[in-house]
């Protein structure tokens, strides 16, 4: 297992548009993902837990891969949060 | 071949017909027919087959340059393959549900978890969920989605029926007509479509011959619709359509006008409205403010309902474009036929006689006061006037009064501006307001008869049924005598009353209701000139005589026939 944690930086949080370009960079990795905070996890390779789980501005959240390429998955998935926009 | 119809919204046009079957509701209850194994294949079916429409979509929107679109489509795609939306699936299809029934209960647990959040970039994609639930659904019953939203070329809709959020949705620049089999002329859609200028027929006949991509001629104008064009046939529509486009053209003069009858009385012309976006194109005619300014599309097309914040926000808008105009403001006439999702109205037997309007309001104060605080605070920015629909007697309007003297207070506690002295009115609608009306007038300080109602409660017609579609009729001598009490009522206590139903913009009814002593208007902004124009032909003491003589007549055809002989040759041009 591997973690990371990140914190949610552009304006408007993990909207839907940024959550299924999420959801295409994590489903590109063997490993399953947690993405939590406070008492929220969710799926990372579904959109709707990515909706439903409200990835706000100015949320730190941890990043917790397991599999084969656990630690390039979690880096990559914390690289893309780190970079996005709008 | 032609077919005939209602004329819902006016204009003329030629398209290509586009056969909307819209879809009716999922039962969300339905038990599966077959095994489980097979529900589950039927599903699968149709995801596979939704989710290559989707790419197709996706695809052509990114070659026509509409990024965004695609986008969406793309994200909607994402979500048809979501593996918590699979899995609820699933889990529902285990239970027994049927195909259809599994595929929307998931996306209903997927939307109330999305509802939950606070985030309002997320609330919006709610549509494009129901959305991804309908596309399955067709693919389930094999029947094509009735897309509007991704036209590309002049199309003439053709359908049973459609629900007012399809309309929402659509590129106005490419639907040029509507033909439905049912709705009516005072249905949600048609006075959507009416605001969006668009011609419409409602009740029209014989639409299972049109067939998809066939040219057709719509005239909604005189309600017919021409199948089988000829190129003949074409050359004609065409010149009719230029004809009419003059007709319009004639009216422009009356742009920026007062409104005065022929003997100098003036008359004033309001409009009625629901979209704030479409004050623009009013104060470019010219008009003397918002008679009806309809707050139930601020209901639609969502879950949740709207917080006072978003409300103030959308008549403050209002007001401020409106440059001093007033903006009369009406509190939601929900029920009915108008459903919201966010208000839940038990099935009634007859609910137009139901759990409606004020009704709603009284029993859920809540929802009113938001409006009545928004309205209020919209008055610190311009005139506004607030008016309570669905009134039947002067202990509603007492408890109306209150809630809005508690709105008023909460708002002079917070420090918040608005305008005191603020004039209520009430809608006329159900004839015993009109048979009190006197008691009525003292209570409050304007009238708007709402004739559309009025008339199909006092001649217990269902304005939503065709078969009565001939006993619906505001020339009735019943139907005047109560639109005539009315206003000697409001007149007498010194008061306004207007008129914001159809029948003020029909061009037969416009010398009875000035003769019957109306001088206020209020019109579908598209019928703002015609009935400046109209209004400039009559003459008010030779209009009394008619609506006297009216009053006395047997029936319906006989008032129509007085007014016919009345109105001048100019005049029946626009009968």
């Amino acid at each position: 297992m591997y973690e990371r944690n990140i914190m949610i930086k552009n304006t408007s949080g993990i909207h839907a548009r940024p959550a299924a370009q999420l959801v295409r960079l994590a489903e590109q990795f063997k490993s399953e993902f947690i993405i939590s905070y406070d008492t929220v996890e969710c799926d990372p390779k579904s959109i709707f837990s990515l909706l439903s789980a409200d990835l706000h501005t100015g949320l730190t959240v941890t990043i917790r891969g397991k599999g084969e390429d656990e630690k390039e998955a979690v880096d990559s998935l914390c690289n893309f949060i780190d970079h996005m926009e709008e | 071949m032609i077919l005939k119809g209602i004329v819902a919204s006016p204009g003329k046009s030629l398209g290509k017909a586009l056969c909307v079957r819209a879809l009716s509701e999922t039962d969300t209850n339905g038990k599966s027919g077959v095994s489980r194994e097979e529900t589950a294949l039927n599903i699968r079916r149709a995801i596979d087959e939704t989710s290559k429409e989707l790419e197709g979509l996706s695809q052509r929107l990114l070659e026509e340059g509409k990024n965004m679109k695609s986008e969406i489509v793309g994200v909607q795609n994402f979500m048809l393959k979501d593996r918590m939306f699979q899995d609820a699936v699933h889990r529902e299809v285990e239970a027994g549900y049927s195909a259809e029934a599994s595929v929307q209960r998931g996306i209903d647990t997927q939307c109330r978890k999305i509802q939950t959040t606070a985030n309002s970039f997320l609330k919006e994609r709610i549509e494009d969920i129901h959305d991804v639930g309908s596309r399955i659904v067709c693919h389930i019953r094999g029947i094509k989605y009735p897309d509007l939203s991704d036209l590309s070329e002049v199309s003439v809709l053709v359908a049973d029926e459609i629900p007012p959020s399809l309309l929402a949705n659509t590129d106005s620049k490419y639907v040029k007509g509507i033909l439905l089999s049912k709705s009516s002329k005072t249905s949600h859609v048609a006075i959507l479509a009416t605001n969006m200028g668009i011609p419409m027929l409602v009740g029209c006949r014989g639409l299972g011959s049109i067939t998809e991509g066939q040219t057709v001629y719509l005239d909604a104008v005189s309600g017919e619709v021409h199948t089988d064009l000829t190129q003949q046939g074409k050359v004609r529509a065409e010149a009719e359509i230029e004809s009419y486009r003059e007709k319009q053209n004639f009216l422009k003069k009356y742009i920026q006008k007062e409104s005065v009858t022929a003997d100098g009385t003036r008359v004033y012309v309001y409009a009625n409205l629901m979209d704030a976006r479409r004050v623009d194109s009013l104060t470019r005619i010219g008009m003397d403010g918002v008679g009806l300014f309809r707050t139930e599309f601020l209901y639609m097309n969502r879950e949740e309902l709207p917080s006072e914040e978003e409300q103030f926000s959308v008549f403050r808008n209002a007001v401020k474009q409106l440059k001093g105009f007033p903006l009369t403001i009406r509190t939601m006439d929900i029920g009915g036929d108008k459903k919201v999702r966010s208000i839940s109205i038990p099935k009634e037997a007859n609910p137009f006689l139901g759990f409606r309007a004020i009704r709603i309001c009284l029993a859920r104060p809540q929802l009113i006061l938001d409006q009545l605080r928004a309205a209020l605070r919209a008055s610190a920015y311009g005139p506004v006037r607030v008016m309570f629909p669905m009134i039947s007697s002067v202990d509603e309007v007492d408890k109306c009064l209150k809630l809005l003297e508690k709105a008023k207070e909460s708002l002079r506690k917070q420090d918040i501006r608005f305008d005191e002295k603020t004039p209520v009115g009430i809608m006329v609608e159900i004839p015993a307001a009109a048979l009190v009306a006197d008691k009525l007038a003292k209570k409050v300080d304007f009238f708007s008869i709402g004739s559309n109602d009025l008339i199909q409660y006092t001649l217990a017609a269902d304005r939503t049924n065709e078969k009565v579609a001939d006993i619906y009729s505001g020339f009735h001598p019943a139907v005047l005598k109560l639109i005539g009490m009315t206003i000697t009522a409001a007149e007498k206590a010194g008061k306004g009353c207007a008129l914001c139903g159809e029948m003020g913009a029909d061009p037969l009814a416009v010398p009875l209701l000035l003769g019957l002593g109306l001088r206020r208007f209020s019109v579908n902004p598209s019928s703002i000139l015609m009935v400046r124009h109209l209004i400039a032909q009559c003459d008010i003491s030779k209009a009394h005589a008619l609506s006297e003589a009216a009053l006395s007549a047997e029936n319906t055809g006989q008032v129509k026939k007085m007014a016919c002989g009345f109105v001048s040759e100019e005049y029946r041009k626009w009968l």
